[in-house]
């Protein structure tokens, strides 16, 4: 596993992918920073990171766009399962490398609630329990990228699917609130979302009985409690992308809020989606 | 060392292989016979656990590849058809990091690193990156990563691909040598390279067995005829009738000339003629300019196998 971990970190760095993607994100951050803390004189690096946000829109799929699909494409996906190393092992020493790759900026970013310090009095929970959060957003985003690699031999896919998917995880919450909360608004919502995971369903499992299956059950489900007591649809659907938010978990750290709930919430996610890239990699084994 | 038992590997509709079944011992080197499409790289991709059959079992030096997949991979070196390659890596940091992933002890690691670069002559381009190398190059290096930490078994598929005659030379040498204390299973076309490294050699055709057996007993099993090629300083009419004389062959003219004859004379391996023949035209003072036994070609061997398979389906 170690020996993956090394090659993996390395080959960020063998050629100028790693250099850019970590100056990029340290420069725009850096820019965030000088624009919101140094040049107002406000103290909150919180804000700044809340600003930064955006930056995994382009980090994430070009940090996981080659992890598994470069492998498929090189055929190398058959050395790696020839080696006496289990597929878990596998995935998650690609995973912590590419977190190790994220480490790099936000320890850089660390450095400048101290030198704020210099200038101010600077809140340190908040501030470092923000780039924590930061750093779990950006992996849990990661594990996502990850997966969606797995999917792909073709790396430009896999970053533009990646996009797109953050980008979704980055507005979905402002995009719903811009849906109508009554419970028809939300009944509607949550099918077409049911949709969506049926058709998912069925891209993985192949199976049109078992996809269309459960999203009829999911249908049912809705249209009794929308029947029964339609009062605890009305607005849920806004409250269920809020919760789901990935970027609206962040926010409340930005409030000042050590959410433990949200730490376990990004930790899961991360877990949830290698142990899903562990399928799809051993899934190749067998089909 | 190698146990295959029942495999069956079907995608869609079709059977890539179908019921296969055999074993290879320690200080054997096994060859792979089949035409494009036979199920040869599906076998060997089953046997090395990249790829999982349908029902069936292999065993690695008593370790089941999926029951026990990281025990029996420790004694497993491979290499596919498209070399695993790292094209960012050099050749040196690709080698050590697999060294490094197959868990080679730290005393170990030094002296194998450069065992395996002597073995496969890659002292030259060490510090190249493998994506400037060339295609006979990226082989060595792919052969140089399966045999790191001296695996019992090492499988090849199509390892003499891209290699120029000097290298052929060596690779054979090195594999034939590598077979005489481990198990070697070589997959590949080039039935010439086969019967001159493999001790024995299985032919599968549509992922079926053909057989299995030693390239010397596979000319015989073909069609249990043998050739002899001769050529006779006598008139050709001369010479036919005096083989007339000895039972169980059956001779043809070749070639008349004015005053010699080429003639090809096939028999069953029961009874041995050469002797008879010899002292018939002996007796007759007539002087053979050539007496040889030719050995069907592993071609002809395989065609001929292949074809009798195709025969018992219809």
């Amino acid at each position: 596993m170690k020996a993956i971990f090394q090659r993996e970190f390395t080959s960020f760095f063998k050629n100028t992918t790693g250099y850019i993607l970590c100056s990029v994100f340290i420069l725009i951050s850096g820019i965030f920073v000088c624009s919101i803390n140094f040049s107002r004189a406000y103290a909150g690096f919180e804000y700044s990171l809340y600003n930064a946000c955006f930056l995994y829109l382009l980090f994430i799929p070009i940090l996981t766009m080659r992890s598994f699909a470069e492998e498929k494409k090189q055929k190398t996906d058959q050395l790696l399962l020839s080696l006496p190393i289990s597929g878990p092992r596998i995935v998650m020493a690609k995973y912590f490398s590419m977190a190790a790759v994220l480490a790099i900026p936000t320890l850089i970013l660390a450095l400048i609630p101290l030198i704020m310090s210099f200038y101010g009095t600077v809140n340190f929970v908040s501030a470092y329990s923000s780039l924590f959060a930061f750093y779990l957003l950006g992996c849990a985003l990661t594990a996502v990228g990850m997966l969606i690699s797995s999917l792909t031999e073709n790396q430009i896919i896999s970053a533009i699917l990646t996009f797109f998917v953050t980008l979704i995880a980055y507005f979905m919450s402002s995009v719903s609130a811009m849906l109508p909360a009554s419970s028809e608004g939300s009944v509607i919502a949550f099918i077409a979302l049911a949709l969506i995971l049926a058709g998912i369903m069925y891209y993985f499992t192949k199976s049109i009985g078992l996809s269309v299956g459960v999203w009829l059950l999911a249908v049912l489900l809705l249209v009794s409690v929308y029947f029964i007591s339609p009062k605890l649809l009305e607005g849920s659907f806004q409250q269920a992308m809020s919760t789901l938010s990935v970027f609206d978990c962040f926010y409340g750290f930005v409030n000042g809020v050590f959410d433990l709930k949200g730490v376990i919430y990004y930790l899961s996610l991360s877990a949830l989606f290698c142990y899903y890239t562990v399928v799809i990699f051993e899934k190749r084994r067998w089909s | 060392m190698v146990e295959v038992k029942n495999i069956n590997k079907k995608y869609a509709d079709n059977y890539a292989v179908k019921d296969l079944s055999f074993s290879v011992e320690k200080g054997c080197v096994y060859g792979f016979l089949g035409a494009n499409g036979a199920g040869k790289t599906t076998t060997l991709n089953i046997i090395t656990g990249c790829l999982g059959p349908d029902s069936g079992e292999v065993k690695i030096c008593g370790k089941d590849i999926f029951e026990n997949a990281l025990e029996a991979k420790k004694h497993v070196g491979y290499l596919p058809e498209q070399p695993p390659l790292y094209p960012d890596m050099t050749v040196l940091e690709y080698l050590s990091f697999v060294a490094k992933a197959k868990a080679i002890k730290k005393d170990a690691f030094d002296p194998q690193l450069r065992s395996v670069i002597e073995k496969t002559s890659l002292k030259q381009v060490l510090h190249r990156l493998i994506k400037n190398l060339s295609k006979g190059f990226k082989q060595r290096v792919g052969l140089a990563a399966a045999l790191l930490g001296e695996p019992d078994v090492l499988i090849l598929d199509e390892p003499t691909v891209g290699l120029d005659p000097a290298q052929l030379i060596e690779i054979r040498e090195l594999l034939k040598d590598y077979g005489k204390n481990h198990t070697v299973i070589i997959s590949s076309h080039i039935l010439s390279e086969i019967a001159l490294i493999c001790d024995r050699v299985l032919i599968i055709s549509k992922g079926r067995f053909v057989v299995e057996d030693t390239p010397a007993a596979l000319s015989e099993k073909a069609s249990g005829k043998s050739i002899i090629k001769l050529c006779a300083k006598c008139p050709s009419d001369l010479a036919l009738q005096l083989l007339k004389a000895v039972d169980g062959i059956n001779a043809s003219l070749v070639r008349n000339e004015e005053d010699s004859a080429e003639l090809e004379i096939s028999y069953s391996r029961r009874k041995d003629p050469r002797e008879e023949i010899f002292f018939l035209f002996a007796d007759k003072r007539i002087a053979l300019t050539h007496f040889e036994q030719k050995q069907r070609s592993l071609e002809q061997v395989f065609l001929e196998l292949t074809d009798q398979q195709k025969e018992k389906k219809h």
